[in-house]
């Protein structure tokens, strides 16, 4: 069983960043390993299982001012999960929330001008597209180990699709007897969609 | 004398760009224009004698506006207001060009128009409102304005400047915190009753605040059946039915009662006014049928991710010939992915400039699509040419960019005519 992990879910969909955690899970399905979706909110304790992959979205300031203090209180809990193998995404202000919480993340982040528009970067002999609107002094895309954030909306892994079948694979790598088949048309049928989707994108981006 | 060339200009403008774009060019004259008279939009707003009428906020602002202009005009006012997809600047100078004298006077005895929440902020600074009406903040609109905070900020400035009165949505905890805020001194409030409303939140956005109480309302819908509609208002009643399905249609019709008695006082004649609510065509692109070589197709436009979920929940599904067409003017696709797509199976026809983007949230839902195709006009071909539904009618849902395509393409030349 793959757990995908959801934090805040009322509070941190603003930009239809859940559609990251959508994408592992149907690719999973259409893969038929075996996947759980799980929601941690405010206040709940957190789940006794490590979740395989979590999901720590984009909300607006009043969003924050609700969920902030619990997150620096689990930050801890999700820390140790990384070091086991956990793979965590944070979007733009969540990736900005865990900065002054998470070891090794600068304590503050400056501000600049905003910015609105799709950005593409080179991730070594990969790119990642997707659709930049923040003020946040902070590089478009970064992983530090099992740590992936971005600014970038689309959601990334929906436009990206081998930083989503990357994410897998870690996954599969730990539980190789889940891979049964694959419902290949599906896999074809999004990756054309991803392609254009992209394709379009990183055209906007260069214009 | 001043804007005289200046309209002129205008007026030519309009007149070429029709030529070459039929349907079309309803923003480009009034861009030039603004450029040459910047003035000339303040100087013709304060030039109506009954004052300025604002429907701002982010959902129902056509809707509400078409129903206050029509019980207004009914009462026998001279109205002034501008076309639904006229309801920025550069719009209203459009508007000045068709109707204004070439002194830049529009004749009428008051103007009734809506305006998105960054434009009613700044035209109000210009001209003073008589009544503002603000009907809700949704969680949309993210590029321009990313928090509802600002939202708020905007609105409560527009609401704030009103002469007489300001109308308040009471089911918005956005709108009661601006009252909070501003100490708003003559108020109503308008709203639906919580047991018509139901678990319904219209898509409001969450303050994430403690809750305000909802004030008393001066007006509220007391039931809803399909269309049938019933308001109290003053200690009386009016049923009538609304324009199109929906709840967001019944908010849209009580806030535009509100508004309209508001601007009438004494003279404010509920049967007449439910009469004319009654006899209200349905608005285009919001769930008209029109009949194109002979069969009949809906034209549903979806906005936001508000309009785009309201419309998807009121379509009677599962549709059998439905057509989805996103155009260019979604410049952050993301927030196609905030619309919940699992009650939809199938999909005949996606298309328009973000067709790979719709089509990919889709996908990924197991929304089933039968022909995807970026170019509107093969799409909108191919869609036509299926074989009727054995039930309902063929429906498109279509973003602002792709409606104003494919009206140039299915031959709809004056947007006059198709607007209503």
């Amino acid at each position: 069983m793959i757990r995908l992990l959801e934090l805040y879910p009322e509070h941190l969909n603003l930009n239809g960043d859940r559609g990251n955690l959508l994408v592992l899970q149907r690719r999973l399905e259409w893969a038929q390993v075996p996947v759980q979706t799980f929601v941690h909110r405010a206040g709940q304790p957190m789940p006794a299982t490590r979740p395989d992959f979590v999901l720590l979205g984009h909300g607006s300031p009043a969003a924050w001012r609700q969920v902030y203090g619990d997150l620096a209180r689990i930050v801890p809990q999700l820390e140790q999960w990384m070091t086991e193998g956990t793979q965590v995404l944070a979007v733009s202000s969540g990736f900005a929330a865990l900065h002054g919480l998470v070891k090794g993340l600068k304590s503050s982040i400056d501000r600049r001008e905003r910015t609105s528009k799709f950005v593409e970067v080179s991730i070594g002999d990969q790119s990642v597209v997707g659709y930049l609107n923040s003020d946040l002094e902070l590089e478009p895309f970064s992983r530090i180990e099992n740590l992936i954030g971005t600014l970038l909306h689309g959601p990334v892994l929906a436009k990206n699709v081998w930083l989503a079948d990357e994410i897998i694979e870690k996954f599969l790598v730990a539980k190789p007897e889940l891979v049964q088949t694959l419902q290949v048309e599906k896999f074809e049928q999004v990756a054309k969609f991803a392609s254009q989707a992209s394709e379009l994108a990183s055209e906007l981006a260069r214009e | 004398m001043l804007y005289l060339p200046a309209i002129a200009f205008g007026r030519f403008a309009r007149v070429a760009i029709r030529r070459f774009r039929p349907g079309g060019g309803s923003a480009l004259p009034g861009l030039l224009l603004s450029k040459v008279a910047p003035k000339l939009l303040a100087k013709s707003l304060r030039s109506f004698p009954q004052g300025l009428v604002v429907i701002t906020g982010s959902a129902g602002k056509s809707t509400t506006t078409k129903m206050v202009v029509a019980i207004a005009r009914a009462h026998g006012l001279h109205v002034f207001t501008n076309p639904s997809t006229a309801n920025i600047r550069q719009g209203f100078f459009s508007a000045i060009i068709e109707r204004s004298n070439l002194f830049g006077r529009i004749p009428g005895d008051i103007a009734i128009l809506e305006m998105d929440e960054g434009h009613a902020e700044s035209i109000t600074a210009e001209v003073a409102p008589r009544i503002v009406t603000l009907l809700n903040v949704l969680e949309d609109q993210l590029d321009r304005f990313v928090d509802p905070a600002l939202v708020r900020e905007k609105l409560a400035e527009v609401a704030d400047r009103a002469t007489q009165t300001v109308l308040l949505n009471a089911d918005d905890q956005n709108i009661l915190l601006i009252d909070k805020e501003k100490q708003l001194a003559e108020k109503q409030f308008f709203g639906i009753a919580s047991n018509v409303l139901g678990e319904s939140d219209l898509g409001v956005a969450p303050t994430y605040l403690s809750e305000i109480a909802r004030p008393k309302v001066a007006a509220e819908v007391a039931n809803l059946n399909g269309k049938r509609c019933t308001v109290h208002i003053a200690e009386r009643e009016a049923i009538f039915d609304l324009p199109n399905r929906g709840m967001h249609y019944a908010l849209d019709a009580v806030a535009a009662l509100s508004t309209a008695a508001s601007i009438l006082g004494d003279q404010f004649d509920l049967e007449l006014a439910e009469r004319v609510l009654n006899e209200l065509p349905p608005v285009f692109a919001r769930g008209e049928t029109v009949t194109i070589n002979g069969q009949e197709v809906e034209f549903v436009l979806v906005q936001n991710p508000t309009s785009f979920q309201l419309n998807l929940d009121n379509l009677d599904l599962p549709v059998e010939r439905l057509m989805i067409a996103i155009g260019r003017d979604v410049h952050d696709p993301s927030w196609l992915w905030t619309v919940d797509f699992s009650k939809l199976s199938r999909v005949d026809v996606v298309s328009g400039y973000n067709c790979a983007e719709i089509a990919l949230r889709l996908a990924y839902e197991n929304v089933e699509m039968d022909f995807v195709d970026e170019d509107l006009f093969v799409a909108i071909d191919n869609f036509l040419a299926l074989p009727a539904p054995a039930a309902g009618v063929k429906t498109v849902l279509f973003s602002a960019d792709a409606m104003r395509r494919l009206r140039r393409h299915l031959g709809f030349t004056s947007p006059d005519e198709v607007e209503r």
